[in-house]
């Protein structure tokens, strides 16, 4: 059964999704990863699986190492949080900018979805998947990643 | 006695439902969900584009939303991005100001299409809000 979510929860929960940005654009590995339940998952834009602290921390670690992942900032749109059984789920459009010589690009468009629960006190991610944007002709909502994107989509 | 003071103050949970509302906009409008579209204005909502007629009442929302997905392929790939909400109480509700911009896909580059803005009226429609009136604007023009 889906609970209510009061306005602390959903100002709560639109920060941890923030700081998923300051955290990537930072290099910030174990932050990151604290942004996740210990036995949390994340499906990055290449459709890979990380699962748990140990997984999920090695992953952003070795993205952070990629010289691709130097110069970029994730940018966020406006998320939507709805209850649902056990916790909530937040969506929102993620954009890659990238820094180049002749100045920003855009680098991928994606879809982001979050399903997160209270642990201990705290908001964290349960799961995070993710799908490309624009997405075409698709209207059903939540639908799983379709692959495409690009490696340091995440 | 101005506008401003006789304006029910909107709680924290009112301005994160009507950023919800802006942003769940993008949503319907980049996958052709008309309905859901349609949904998100109040029954007799209007929607004015920049230089068209105004749209209104919700049926025909839903129609121009239908149209514009099956009329204008060059929207599938197109995703709208809102930033800058402000939103103020109204003495029939609410009234909200966003920037948004567009951005088009091209094989695997991107490019930015048009910035605009959007000027809101509000209401409360069954418990929600919902829009009234959305106006696109010229933007910094």
């Amino acid at each position: 059964m889906a609970e209510h979510l009061s306005a602390e929860d959903r100002l709560e929960i639109a920060e941890i999704v923030s700081r998923w940005s300051h955290c990537e654009d930072a290099g910030d590995a174990e932050g990151w990863a604290r942004l996740f339940a210990p036995d949390g998952s994340c499906r990055n834009g290449s459709g890979k699986l990380m699962r748990g602290h140990a997984e999920l921390l090695e992953g952003s670690r070795s993205r952070a190492a990629l010289p691709s992942a130097r110069g970029t900032a994730h940018w966020m749109g406006g998320t939507l949080i709805e209850p649902v059984a056990g916790g909530a789920r937040a969506r929102h459009y993620g954009m890659i900018l990238r820094r180049t010589p002749d100045g920003l690009s855009i680098a991928s468009l994606s879809d982001r979805i979050y399903d997160l629960r209270r642990t201990d006190g705290a908001w964290k991610i349960m799961h995070r998947d993710i799908s490309r944007l624009p997405s075409g002709a698709r209207t059903q909502e939540n639908e799983r990643p379709q692959g495409g994107t690009r490696q340091n989509d995440r | 006695m101005t506008a401003e003071t006789i304006a029910r103050p909107l709680t924290a949970a009112d301005k994160i439902e009507i950023q919800e509302l802006i942003s769940e906009y993008s949503y319907h409008e980049d996958t052709g969900n008309a309905a859901a579209w349609g949904a998100l204005f109040t029954e007799d909502g209007q929607f004015c584009g920049r230089n068209k007629p105004p749209v209104i009442g919700r049926g025909n929302l839903v129609a121009f939303a239908e149209r514009r997905w099956r009329d204008k392929p060059q929207v599938h790939n197109r995703a709208h991005w809102v930033s800058n909400i402000l939103i103020r109480a109204t003495p029939e509700g609410a009234a909200a100001q966003s920037y948004q911009m567009s951005i088009d896909r091209d094989g695997a580059d991107f490019k930015i299409a048009d910035l605009t803005g959007k000027e809101d009226e509000l209401r409360q429609e069954n418990g929600r809000w919902r829009f009234h009136l959305r106006r696109v604007v010229e933007l910094n023009r």
